[in-house]
Formats: structure tokens, C-alpha cells, sequence
């Protein structure tokens, strides 16, 4: 059995660290010459920005757990082929080519650097905004801030989510994204702006913290 | 600067990757609009939030996911070890191969040199007699070469390239007599 198994029953599941590029070439090197769980380790330690990544990015749990396992596969198949220093962004370039594909399959393509379509969202999002009634019934601040990243344009939700549960450069970002740098914090730019409409309130009370 | 490139710079700034000249323009538009700072999105604060609302149990993938990914890493892992293997040992083989061309080299050179002794090849005997400018003394000395010479005389006339064969006068003589 991995060593993801071994972990979560110790309870160290929750607490794991984020690796260092140096860990993940090492581990990468021991599942290369047959340590299976060098692997399980892997997984265990890029499981929680990556899932929630994924889970924000699609139609529920059972979309982003097909997503995931995905992931996990092609980086299996293509660990020889891995030159990248960072592991986590390459493993976020996977989930955002996979996450991509699923939605053009699902609807016309559309680009998020055409104005119009900029507009068109921005507009509909308005739309989508939760109602005051809503607001009163989230349960929390917490909630709120999940439903308002929900109703974010894909790749402007994509920066957000990258920047808030991986950490990743915006360097990063925008290889993944296959874009500038500038496009990159310009649609951070975007989000943050739009959340900060949705959560008026809210983000008084955060430049208070 | 406007408000738009400074918010930026103050993204740079807390990723980490602003870099000098970036940070002064920043400090400059600060400098001048201070406000902006206090109105950006408090991008800090709002992630510490954003990490606190995700620590939640439906955030993991489902056990059956993570077991098949195991299942699928173990697999993988043992065919890359094989295939690991094989390269290996196809790569001691490559090792030896030096020592193979050596041994084919030597092998080869042997049979070459055993086939140089071979009478086909071996080089003509020459037998020196004394011999008269008369008939009857070149008959005497015919009569002085054994019969193998003879034997390889005649062989050497039947060759494929008789003109490569260097047969002194005696020898020619005998062909010209064996012709008339």
C-alpha cells in the first residue's frame, strides 16, 4: 500500500507540508527506480491545492475527483518526460489542459481576451450575483466567498484559485495559461475587483485584518 | 502610473516576483496616491480566509480515486522497472561489445592467415639449375626438376591471372614446349 494510505490513518494527512522542487525530484527519482511510494507521497503532498483546484473548476465533487485521478495518470505515464523545476505548476498545467478540454466540450469556445465576451460575462455574473436574500442565507463568510469565486469567468476563477490554493508565481500562471505575464495580473486584477463588489461588506471588514 | 499598473505591481509585489525598478515605479505611485494602497484588494488577508473556508472534508478526493491512482502508480512503477532492467542489461551487452569486435577481429585474421598458407596461394618455388645453351643440356636439366615443381610449374600456367605469376626463362620455355 502507498504511503498516502499510511499517512491519513496517522492523521499527518492535514498537515503535510508543501515539498520543495528538491523533494519532488528526489521522490521523482525513487519512483523512477521502482519506489511505488515515492508516488503515494507525491500525490499526498499536492492533494489538497490540487483537489481544490479541481473541485472549483468543474461540476461538482464527482467531475473534479475524475479530473483529479486524470491528472494523477498522465503525470504517471509522462514522469520521464518531466524537466519542469516545479512540480506544482506542471502538475496545474495538466488539470488546467484537462479542465479546458471539458469545457469546450461542453460549449463553444470562448476566449476571455475578446472584449465583447469580457462584457457579455461580466455581465451575466452580474446576473448570477447573489441576491441580498441569498447573501442573508449563506451561512457564513466562508460561503459567500466560494459562491462569489464561483461566479468569476473561467480564466479569471482559474488565476484566483492558482494564486490562492497553490501559491503559484504569476510567472507560472501565465505558461499555464499560455498567456502574458500581464494578461495573467490582469485578470487576477479582475477578479479581485468583481469579489470586492460581491463581498462589500466582507472586504471592509478584511483591509481591517 | 495609473491605478490599473500599480494594482498589478502590488500583485508582483505579494507573489514575490516584483523586481527592483518595479518596486521603485510602485513606490513612486504610492507616493503620490497613497489611497491606493489601503483600496487594493487585500490579497493577504483575503487567501488566509480563502485557506480557512477550503479546509472543509469535501475538498478531498474520494478514497476510490486515490486507490486507483495508487493501483495505476504501482503498476506503472513495476513496468518502468522492468523496462529499466532490460535497458540495463541490453546495456552491459553494449559494454561488451568492444571485447565481441575484438574476439570477431582476431577469429577472422586467423582464418585469413591459415587460407594465406594454402598452396592456391603460396608463393612459387623457384629450383635454380645449371643448364647448357644446347638441346640436350636443357634436357638434362629438366630432367634435374622433381616431379612437384613440375606439378606447381603447370598449376601456375592454369592460373586465373598467369600474367601476375613471375616465372623465370626455364618455366617458360617448359610452357612453350608443353603448347608445341
Amino acid at each position: 500500500m502507498l504511503r498516502v494510505i499510511r499517512l491519513e490513518n496517522t492523521g499527518e494527512i492535514e498537515n503535510a507540508p508543501l515539498m520543495q522542487s528538491t523533494d519532488d525530484i528526489e521522490r521523482i527519482e525513487r519512483y523512477r527506480q521502482g519506489d511505488a511510494d515515492a508516488l503515494g507521497e507525491l500525490v499526498e503532498c499536492y492533494r489538497r491545492p490540487l483537489f481544490g483546484f479541481i473541485l472549483r473548476m468543474t461540476d461538482g465533487h464527482d467531475d473534479a475527483d475524475e479530473v483529479f485521478q486524470e491528472v494523477w495518470f498522465r503525470v504517471i505515464r509522462n514522469l520521464d518526460r518531466y524537466r519542469d523545476s516545479r512540480f506544482l505548476s506542471w502538475l496545474f498545467k495538466i488539470a488546467h489542459n484537462l479542465i479546458i478540454d471539458r469545457i469546450r466540450r461542453r460549449k463553444p469556445e470562448i476566449s476571455m481576451d475578446d472584449a465583447e465576451t469580457v462584457d457579455r460575462l461580466t455581465f451575466e455574473c452580474g446576473n448570477q450575483l447573489p441576491s441580498p436574500a441569498e447573501t442573508l442565507e449563506a451561512q457564513d463568510l466562508h460561503q459567500r466567498i466560494k459562491k462569489a469565486v464561483g461566479t468569476l469567468p473561467t480564466e479569471q476563477r482559474e488565476v484566483f484559485l492558482m494564486r490562492m490554493e497553490a501559491d503559484l508565481p504569476f510567472k507560472d500562471i501565465a505558461k499555464i495559461q499560455n498567456t502574458s505575464i500581464n494578461t495573467a495580473l490582469a485578470r487576477m486584477t479582475y477578479a479581485l475587483d468583481k469579489l470586492r463588489k460581491v463581498l462589500a461588506d466582507d472586504f471592509v471588514q478584511l483591509q481591517g485584518v | 502610473m495609473n491605478r490599473n499598473k500599480t494594482e498589478r505591481l502590488l500583485l508582483l509585489r505579494q507573489s514575490g516576483e516584483i523586481t527592483g525598478r518595479q518596486q521603485r515605479r510602485l513606490d513612486a505611485a504610492l507616493a503620490q496616491h497613497p489611497e491606493w494602497l489601503t483600496e487594493a484588494p487585500t490579497v493577504d488577508a483575503l487567501k488566509a480566509l480563502w485557506s480557512d473556508a477550503a479546509a472543509e472534508n469535501t475538498r478531498a478526493p474520494s478514497m476510490g480515486v486515490i486507490h486507483e491512482i495508487e493501483r495505476f502508480a504501482v503498476t506503472e512503477c513495476r513496468r518502468h522497472t522492468r523496462r529499466a532492467s532490460s535497458s540495463m542489461l541490453l546495456f552491459r551487452h553494449a559494454y561488451l561489445m568492444p571485447a565481441y569486435a575484438t574476439a570477431a577481429v582476431l577469429i577472422l585474421s586467423a582464418i585469413v592467415f591459415f587460407v594465406d598458407l594454402s598452396p592456391r596461394v603460396q608463393q612459387p618455388v623457384y629450383q635454380t639449375v645449371s643448364m647448357d645453351a644446347t638441346d640436350a643440356g636443357f634436357e638434362t636439366a629438366l630432367q634435374q626438376i622433381d616431379t612437384s615443381m613440375l606439378d606447381l610449374l603447370d598449376n601456375f600456367a592454369t592460373a586465373e591471372n598467369p600474367q601476375e605469376v613471375k616465372l623465370d626463362a626455364l618455366v617458360m620455355q617448359l610452357m612453350i614446349m608443353e603448347d608445341s
